[in-house]
């Protein structure tokens, strides 16, 4: 298959396939580089501009400029 | 204040019975619900788990004695059910009318004849009768010692809160100095701030700030939990707080470690502090004071009849018993914090946020949101007990950047969000979504929660937590 880029973190994150688990998606951007943890919680922009949670056995469908948030479980208060 | 009998219902689970009870036709229809009973310090509520709709002319009959009836048959069913799920049994149907509604003689003749029975099929479980108008709803409560109750209100909880009551000009008059405010949601939204109970979880940074705000806003009783005292530390971020409170002198930096324990002894808790916030604010603000942890059975009871709850502590223990009560005894909740995320090989910042997250009722909980990691869960109970409470605090590696003006973005959109739905002002706004905001950026996500279709927590599964109310064990540490 073609590989393509998807974005985590405003970050590049190369793929290959198409549908992919949320856990995949998180071992592909911190393979790339990305400064996150696999137990962070990840959400997809879908084309309405919203972010919606991805758990990591969801599967989703991926493409080319896919964007994706990842952020810390834990904070502070 | 005497106890009050409660139901609460999901907005969901509102709009079907609503949608059958009032079709538009003036005729009477009927419904049944079965309810997880909780018995809390605010009286017993019943938490909806389904609402069952009578089919007009099979299930909901012309009756013998009153105008229609269930069926035997529809009844028997429904009930078997709710004793063999230890649930109660709420029979209801709806009258003509909008404002105010009462059970009609004909439906306690009913009662009386039916319900003895039924409280024997249930063995344990209270027995219902409710009647519903377009904007009011009244009912009997019937108890396994035989004894009968009002049914005060009926709660529909969603991305607003609906309150019912038998007679709608109940909760119609505003007191007090709240004129200028009153002028958004009215005297009626800030006569409900003053019914409100409202728990606040960990009073730290954020919740200091969360109960001057909820203070001020006149909600009439506060919860405060926190088993903490007050550090020198705190104090550049804690509103109210002095240096009197942390016994600064005796525990800042420098002094001997026997001092510094002195020091911390004679601290003030931080759930005093937040008492006196609360009561500077508002000196009609009822304060709650427990000095524990939200993790320990008696403490995580205390949630369990409240109206809203602000999880504002850090571990990730505090978070799995909130996210139980919350589902388990149908109460809205928010998680929030702030976060300021430092990179340890070289201490670059690689992210600064401040969170708001709404969980309850009507959303996918914390766990189904990867909010709760397992692993993160563990490490955290070994870190507590083998190195013991104050280790874990006192480990650099676990202090935090915390910063005053980033904890406050979430803890106003948070109250925010709260005032909207307890004084049930419709709107098209997203309350369900997580907030996040980005002061480097200055970006504002909102982010959609996913609900997992098998979650034993919020999940529609039948061995799900959900509205179970007092029939589960709380995930407290002593069980
Ligand atoms: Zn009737
Ligand atoms: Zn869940």
């Amino acid at each position: 298959m073609r590989p393509f880029n998807i974005t985590v973190n405003k970050k590049p994150v190369p793929m290959t396939d198409h549908r992919v688990t949320g856990l995949q998606v998180k071992e592909a951007a911190i393979a790339a580089g990305v400064d996150i943890e696999l137990d962070f919680q990840l959400s997809i922009r879908r084309p309405n501009g919203r972010l919606e949670v991805v758990g990591d056995d969801d599967k989703i469908a991926i493409v080319e400029k896919s964007e994706f948030r990842a952020v810390a479980p834990d904070d502070n208060s | 204040m005497s106890p009050t009998y409660e139901l609460r219902v999901t907005e969901t689970q509102w709009r079907r019975l609503y949608d059958h009870l009032f079709p538009g036709d003036d005729d009477e229809h009927g419904a049944a619900i079965l309810a997880g009973v909780a018995h809390t310090t605010n009286g017993v509520r019943l938490i909806a788990r389904d609402v069952i709709l009578a089919q007009d002319g099979v299930d909901y009959v012309p009756g013998r004695r009153g105008y229609r009836m269930l069926t035997a048959d529809f009844v028997q069913e429904v009930s078997d059910r709710a004793a063999e799920e230890g649930l109660a049994y709420i029979a209801v149907h709806c009258h003509g009318g909008t404002t105010g509604v009462g059970l009609s003689s004909a439906d306690r003749a009913s009662q009386e004849r039916g319900y003895p029975a039924l409280l024997d099929i249930l063995g344990g479980q209270p027995v219902v009768g409710a009647v519903f108008a377009v904007a009011s709803a009244a009912g009997d409560v019937w108890l396994p010692d035989r004894s009968r109750h009002p049914l005060d209100r009926v709660v529909v909880s969603g991305t607003t809160r609906l309150l019912i009551t038998p007679n709608l000009r109940d909760v119609d008059t505003c007191e007090g100095d709240y004129t200028r405010q009153a002028l958004l949601f009215g005297d009626r939204g800030q006569e409900l701030l003053r019914r409100a109970t409202v728990v606040v979880v960990g009073c730290g940074g954020i919740g200091s700030i969360l109960v001057e705000l909820l203070a001020r806003l006149g909600v009439g009783h506060l919860i405060v939990i926190d088993d903490d005292v007050v550090e020198p530390t705190n104090l550049p971020r804690w509103v109210g707080a002095r240096r009197l409170d942390a016994m600064e002198w005796l525990t800042r930096d420098g002094r001997p470690a026997w001092v510094r324990r002195i020091g911390r002894r004679f601290a003030r808790p931080k759930v005093n502090v937040a008492a006196r916030i609360a009561k500077r604010a508002n000196k009609r603000c009822e304060v709650t004071r427990i000095n524990g942890d939200v993790s320990h059975e008696d403490v995580a009871r205390t949630l369990t009849g409240a109206d809203y709850i602000f999880l504002a502590a850090d571990s990730f223990r505090a978070r799995l018993v909130v996210n139980a009560v919350a589902f388990q005894y149908g109460i809205p909740a928010v998680q929030l914090g702030a976060k300021v995320a430092v990179r340890k090989a070289d201490g670059a910042i690689t992210d600064v946020f401040s969170v708001v997250r709404p969980f309850g009722p009507e959303t996918g909980c914390l766990w189904c949101n990867n909010l709760i990691p397992p692993t993160r869960l563990a490490e955290e109970a070994v870190g507590v007990e083998q190195a013991g409470r104050q280790r874990y605090v006192d480990d650099p590696d676990v202090a935090a950047p915390s910063v005053v003006t980033i904890n406050s973005v979430a803890a106003s959109h948070a109250v925010n969000e709260f005032m909207f739905h307890i004084t049930g002002l419709p709107r098209a706004h997203a309350g369900t979504n997580y907030f996040r905001a980005l002061p480097i950026t200055g970006e504002v996500e909102y982010t959609t929660p996913r609900q997992g279709p098998e979650c034993s927590e919020c999940g529609d599964i039948r061995a799900s937590r959900r509205g179970r109310a007092d029939g589960r064990t709380l995930p407290t540490t002593d069980r």
